[in-house]
């Protein structure tokens, strides 16, 4: 990767539109990830992984995300270290867990518990992380780029 | 553990490291992605077969040992963290060089140097901001170590 | 109690996502990050006192089956070891918040929350009863240095940390493998349950098992020849960073290396960890008389001092792993005021090449003091605690009739005494040399900072308490004696451990 020489050319107009469109259904997926994590495969990480993958089509697009790793990252480290030490106030092991079952009209039964919680940390630490990585791998020179591309 | 798994274990180790002592960042990470995977493999490996407790104290059980797998994803996740390190540190390496080797230590260089009577003088007592580039010497040819450690001249 | 084992590894997370979102405000992520620090070195000394009168605390994570689930276990040595390592990390960050804004400083914004997550994964690593866990840590406090090491970006830093990530990433990659074939032998990854296990399989497997772990804490720890990273990448990092490493990654994984070789009873690997620790203290003490920088001879310092923690090891006898538990803790602080009285030096003298610099006795006779007494420590004279933490190794080394390892590390001892001296003649002593122009590259000015002076008698105020701390450890010799003895004890006959944790 190069940082001198003529400007690139800006990012198509065909992958922005691709990435305009897969947005939403990746997003549905990294949901669908995160809820089937409690018993099959999935989970926190796997979503965050898909949101953090959004965040980087978006930057190859030349399209505005999340420009603020630390938020997320510090955010997901309060929620993760919360559900670990909760259980301790009600005099219950470091860690431990609740589990809960609904019966849900449509859904069926539906099976959730502080696990999730802990979970969604997880998703916003690893989405801080890819965000943070993206910032330092050249999401700057992707943003001259397309400063570039628009000033043209 | 069946023998392809043992020998995709065995492939992955033997390219891993040959990865790993290339002078390029960029090759050291592929090095240790292909490491971690086998590292992952050998978790699942000594799992048992599936569907199948681990080796010792063997039941007959319906379940999968859950154990080797929650292992695997953890291991899985640092090994995706430090990737993206690294990665992180090849850009760096590349922004002040305009390459992402891993260079000789300057100050082992000028110790040796001290040695063997070829001083440059004190002007690159300092690492860090020194103008020295290891990595010009590199280019000129002067006989420096090629392995991934950096040498000790004192020690050796 | 237990909550105190829990809270000790996740408060510091918290607080440093704390730090994090006030990063903007240094008062206000100072403050979060130094009571959190204080709050872990509190509750440590409390968790110490508890266990030194009542016996092991256990805490089974989620309430699982140690077979199953992660067991955190406070023993003796355990919270004797972490009480000393999180009182050094408070120091440290007191210093370095003293020094921040300087050349020579950490950015505080970056290393204070990272700092914390360290302390977290310290914790962790101190207090974990499975190995996997341990790995988790582990990884947790090297990521952590990773960033610390190279978070300013300079081109030595860059560099010296691609050395270190490698070499540590590698011993890692090892590590996992390491403990899939541990788990492919036994069945579990709980140190207690291995403790049964490993000495029942048969003597190929154990010594493999033995050896491969030897091989990867051996590197963590920097232990011959497995050290060469080590003093490549220590000095470029900032003063504190160098301290808090030097004073306590290399220390864990000595830890490691009692806590499993111990555990799993590989006495037959003490000849190897002998020769080992010969090697290491020699190789290290010769390194550092070569040097002409203050932080690389203390960093080759680092290195040897390893091969006297490894000899008590290599002993496998109860004085010995006492002579290693009272050597930790004497090294631990002591290391880290040095390389803290570096950083002194350094940012009186902007610089620390030994030839650049002279005559300081006379400008700055505390800074001299503040060396002299951890300098004579390290070289193990009385009264100092290296004194005490020499007398019992070399003590244990002539009642197991091993009289090389008790001849070469006597050697070692005069020669760290030699490279002592040589620091003191070239800094303190002789001539102020002529000032040279600087080069473009120096760091400007040390007086051109707002409030220099102040933050000066912190700093020098923050190493004298530290030092004070060296000396307390010599003055409390009798009773850590007896707290050694008993953790010592524990360690090579491991049968109460293994049924504190099962029952």
């Amino acid at each position: 990767m190069t940082t001198t020489g003529a400007p690139p050319p800006p990012p198509s107009r065909a992958i922005e539109l691709a990435v305009r469109t897969v947005t939403p259904v990746a997003l549905l997926v990294a949901a669908f990830l995160f809820f089937s994590g409690h018993n099959q495969p999935g989970g926190g990480f796997a979503a965050g992984l898909v949101i953090g993958a959004v965040m980087g089509l978006r930057m190859i697009a030349g399209m505005p995300f999340p420009r603020n790793p630390g938020l997320f990252l510090a955010a997901g480290a309060v929620v993760v270290g919360l559900t670990a030490v909760a259980p301790l106030l009600w005099g219950d092991p470091f860690f431990d867990q609740v589990v809960l079952e609904w019966d849900v009209p449509i859904l069926g039964k539906v099976k959730t518990g502080s696990a999730a919680v802990f979970d969604l940390g997880v998703v916003l630490i690893v989405v801080g992380l890819v965000v943070a990585v993206l910032d330092g791998l050249g999401a700057d020179d992707l943003a001259d780029r397309v400063d570039a591309g628009t000033a043209r | 553990m069946s023998a392809a798994l043992l020998l995709a274990i065995a492939g992955l180790v033997g390219v891993g490291v040959y990865l790993v002592t290339a002078r390029s960042l960029s090759r050291i990470v592929l090095g240790f992605s292909m490491l971690g995977h086998a590292a992952v493999l050998s978790l699942l490996g000594a799992g048992g077969r599936a569907a199948q407790p681990p080796l010792a104290d063997r039941v007959d059980d319906t379940a999968a040992n859950p154990l080797p797998q929650a292992l695997s994803l953890t291991a899985i996740v640092i090994s995706f963290g430090l990737t993206l390190f690294l990665l992180a540190l090849a850009r760096r390496q590349n922004e002040l060089t305009g390459d992402d080797l891993v260079e000789d230590d300057l100050e082992d260089r000028r110790i040796a140097d001290d040695e063997t009577g070829t001083d440059d003088g004190d002007a690159e007592a300092r690492p860090a901001p020194s103008e020295t580039d290891a990595g010009d010497r590199l280019d000129d040819g002067v006989p420096v170590g090629r392995g991934v450690t950096t040498q000790e001249p004192a020690a050796s | 109690m237990s909550n105190v084992v829990a809270l000790l590894i996740v408060v510091p997370i918290i607080a440093a996502a704390g730090g994090l979102l006030a990063r903007s405000r240094a008062l206000l992520s100072d403050a979060i990050t130094l009571g959190s620090l204080a709050a872990s070195a509190i509750g440590s000394i409390w968790l110490l006192a508890e266990v030194r009168a009542n016996g092991s605390v256990v805490v089974r994570i989620g309430g699982w089956d140690p077979e199953l689930g992660i067991v955190l276990v406070a023993d003796l040595f355990a919270s004797l070891i972490l009480m000393v390592a999180l009182a050094t990390i408070l120091v440290v960050e007191i210093f370095a918040i003293a020094q921040r804004r300087t050349v020579w400083g950490a950015d505080p914004e970056v290393a204070g929350p990272i700092l914390l997550v360290l302390s977290s994964g310290v914790s962790l690593a101190f207090l974990t009863g499975d190995l996997f866990t341990l790995f988790v840590a582990f990884e947790m406090i090297l990521v952590c240095s990773y960033v610390l090491l190279t978070h300013q970006g300079h081109r030595g830093q860059i560099n010296a940390g691609m050395t270190y990530v490698v070499m540590n990433l590698m011993a890692s990659t090892l590590f996992l493998l390491g403990v899939a074939f541990v788990y492919a032998a036994t069945g579990t990854v709980n140190m207690a349950l291995l403790a049964e296990r490993i000495p029942e399989l048969d003597s190929g497997t154990r010594l493999g098992i033995g050896l491969w772990f030897l091989v990867v804490f051996g590197t963590k720890a920097a232990a011959f020849p497995l050290f060469s990273w080590l003093p490549d990448s220590y000095p470029t990092a900032p003063t504190t960073i160098t301290a808090v490493f030097a004073g306590l990654l290399t220390k864990i994984g000595v830890y490691a290396i009692v806590r499993f070789n111990t555990l799993t009873g590989m006495e037959e690997l003490g000849p190897v960890i002998l020769v080992v620790a010969g090697a290491t203290m020699l190789i290290g003490v010769s390194g550092a008389l070569a040097q002409d920088d203050i932080k690389r001879i203390l960093s080759f310092h680092t290195v040897s001092q390893i091969g006297y923690m490894l000899m008590g090891v290599g002993l496998f006898t109860v004085a010995g792993v006492a002579g290693t538990v009272i050597f930790l803790v004497h090294q631990i602080p002591v290391k880290t005021v040095l390389f803290l009285v570096g950083g002194l030096i350094e940012d009186a003298e902007d610089t620390s090449a030994l030839d650049e610099i002279g005559g300081l006795a006379r400008r700055r006779p505390i800074i001299a003091l503040l060396f002299a007494l951890p300098a004579l420590s390290l070289a193990g004279l009385p009264p100092f605690s290296g004194f005490v933490a020499k007398l019992a190794l070399v003590d244990a080394g002539v009642a197991a009739s091993s009289i090389p390892i008790v001849v070469v590390s006597l050697l070692a001892s005069i020669l760290t005494l030699l490279s002592m001296t040589k620091i003191w003649l070239n800094v303190f002593w002789g001539d102020e040399p002529e000032p040279t122009p600087d080069s473009p590259d120096g760091p400007p000015a040390q007086d051109a900072y707002a409030g220099a002076g102040r933050r000066r008698y912190v700093m020098e105020a923050t190493t004298g308490i530290a030092v004070a701390g060296t000396l307390a450890v010599a003055l409390f010799a009798g009773p850590l004696w007896d707290m050694s003895d008993r953790a010592a004890d524990d360690l090579v006959n491991p049968d109460r451990y293994i049924s504190e944790v099962l029952s």
